[in-house]
């Protein structure tokens, strides 16, 4: 069971003047129930894989499978887009979050909202009767993760489902995807390395539209050359430990989260001094 | 300077004040940073600075003119730039060069002199070789460095970014930072209001709302040596401080304010 992308290639405008290749030969695995963070610069066409990943663009090249069908079958994958509470509508949060799934004609609405608020850390008697445009921004954003919860697609594709938000609703987020984890395989796009790393099963880097790494966290933290070559800046806490490594520190391995590199640089000084 | 003096606002129909009593000034030459929890008036305030948006009460001045004068509105406009939260309420032109020269051209520059300010502008954003291309062509990061160089092609002397880098890639945001700090040098003033609290290590000033009032106002050093009043606020230390709080609490002796990696390991490897 996986969310399958064999060789993906795309181009907007085909034939106009700007049709030049967007993604190129792309192969990425995104197994249920495993968080896998997509990094890349600006422009290295991480937006576009979410579409093509969710069917809503065609490949021109390649094939994206989601659990052995194609990419476009209605309900197997959900996606939330960038800045997605710009798309609330209705009056309340219970009729946005339940529009999709009564689009789809899933059986128990009520049922499918409710666990979806649930999953995203907001109690569903409290959030239900609320309007959704007086929510502060995490709560927001919560509640656009949640109307895409609730059509129980088994993959979920994000894109900087944190950008914006203050320290208080990026956690919040960082929880719910979390809590997901295991019952729903997620592919998230993100500038939060920092953030994200520590929660990642994988991750994945793009630059210019082609394959730079595929791998576990704690590799790609090994290689400051692919973060390099794609344009980002290691994360701070990576960073930390490899400068603290050429002043001569012993670091077998990196750490990813604040606990950890924390652990690992006072145990680095007190066996250097 | 833009001065802020005893500053209220609630917009219409809301029952609590969207700024509640703010006062605070922005010299030429200097980079203040504004942080907050979300909803805590930042967009708001930054609104106020070219007069989008009118006080209740207080006033807000610009140079010495009030944004509340209609007579001064249009030097107002041209001497405070702003970058809103969300560039597609921004973006005006056809093509990326057309959007770029819409500001300056209506303050009457030249012909000859818009094509360099227009160039400039978009080298100093990286989007140089786009010129043609459509905006709602490009990705959201390209459309945020697009709204950044509209405002810096008109060259005000104030300019205010509300969460410009939110949408950029590390790469982008320092680019953006670098720019900051060019135009800091250059006398211009700027209110940059960010989440990514190391945003403000390099700022000369940094201020904190909470629920439309002024919480902090201080050094970047000041504020991130107050934990507690970070979390009362809704912040949080960047990653990078808390292993440095981390780091003291176990006895080690590093820096408070660490500004990056580098900082703190040369604190702890002398
Ligand atoms: N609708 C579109 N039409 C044409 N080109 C596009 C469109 N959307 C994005 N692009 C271009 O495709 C490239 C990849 O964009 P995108 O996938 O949005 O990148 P990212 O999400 O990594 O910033 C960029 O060069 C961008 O300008
Ligand atoms: N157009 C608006 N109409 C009514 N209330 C608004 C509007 N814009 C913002 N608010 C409210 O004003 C307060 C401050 O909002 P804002 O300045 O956008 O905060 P921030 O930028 O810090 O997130 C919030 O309570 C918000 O809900
Ligand atoms: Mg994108
Ligand atoms: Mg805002």
């Amino acid at each position: 069971m996986a969310l399958t992308v064999q060789s993906l290639g795309f181009t907007y405008e085909v034939g106009t003047s700007i049709a030049a290749p967007v993604l190129e030969e792309i192969s990425l695995q995104v197994q249920a129930g495993e968080i896998v963070v997509c990094v890349g610069a600006t422009g290295s066409g991480k937006s576009t894989l979410l579409r093509l990943c969710a069917g809503l663009l065609k490949p021109v090249g390649g094939s994206v499978l989601v659990d052995g069908s194609p990419a476009n079958t209605k309900g197997s994958v959900g996606i939330v887009f960038q800045n997605p509470e710009a798309q609330f509508f209705a009056e309340t949060v219970e009729a946005d979050v339940a529009f999709g799934p009564r689009n789809l004609g899933i059986a128990d609405i009520e049922g499918a909202v409710d666990d979806a608020l649930d999953s995203v850390g907001l109690d569903p008697d409290i959030y239900k009767p609320r309007s959704p445009f007086t929510l502060s921004g995490g709560e927001a954003r919560r509640v656009a993760i949640a109307g895409v919860l609730a059509m129980r697609t088994p993959y979920l594709l994000l894109d900087e489902p944190t950008a914006g938000l203050d320290p208080l609703g990026r956690r919040a987020v960082l929880r719910s995807l979390v809590g997901l984890s295991g019952r729903v395989g997620i592919l998230v796009v993100t500038h939060d390395a920092d953030e994200f790393m520590p929660i990642a099963d994988r991750v994945f880097a793009l630059h210019e539209g082609k394959a730079l790494f595929d791998g576990k966290p704690g590799a790609m933290a090994e290689r400051p050359d692919v973060w390099e070559k794609a344009g980002l800046s290691l994360p701070s806490l990576v960073l930390a430990q490899h400068l603290a490594r050429q002043r001569g520190a012993l670091i077998p391995e990196v750490a990813l989260d604040v606990e950890g590199t924390a652990r690992v640089l006072s145990a680095a000084r007190v066996v250097c001094s | 300077m833009i001065d802020f003096q005893r500053v209220r606002y609630s917009y219409p129909g809301a029952d609590s004040q969207a700024i509640a009593g703010v006062s605070l000034c922005l010299s030429p030459g200097e980079i203040v940073v504004l942080v907050g929890a979300n909803g805590s008036g930042k967009s708001t305030l930054a609104r106020m600075c070219n007069g989008l948006l009118i006080p209740d009460e207080g006033s807000v001045t610009v140079d010495g003119m009030d944004t509340s004068d209609g007579k001064v509105a249009f030097d107002i406009r041209a001497r405070v730039g702003l970058v809103l939260q969300n560039p597609d309420n921004q973006i005006v032109g056809t093509v990326v060069e057309e959007d770029v020269a819409f500001g300056p051209e209506n303050l009457g520059v030249p012909c000859a002199e818009l094509r360099v300010r227009v160039d400039e502008a978009l080298a100093a954003v990286g989007l140089s070789g786009l010129e043609r291309r459509e905006p709602h062509l490009l990705s959201e990061g390209q459309k945020q460095r697009l709204a950044i160089a509209g405002a810096l092609a008109m060259q005000p002397r104030y300019m205010v970014f509300d969460e410009s880098t939110a949408m950029l890639d590390p790469q982008g945001r320092r680019d953006v930072l670098a720019v900051m700090r060019k135009l800091r040098v250059a006398g211009h003033g700027i209110l940059h209001v960010t989440h990514h609290l190391d945003d403000a290590a390099d700022a000369d000033r940094v201020i904190a709302l909470a629920s439309g009032a002024i919480a902090f106002d201080g050094t970047p050093e000041e504020l991130f040596s107050d934990e507690g009043l970070l979390v009362s606020i809704g912040l949080e230390l960047p990653p990078l401080a808390s292993v440095a709080t981390a780091l003291r609490r176990s006895g080690l002796d590093v820096p408070v304010a660490v500004a990056n990696a580098q900082s703190l390991v040369e604190a702890l490897w002398p």
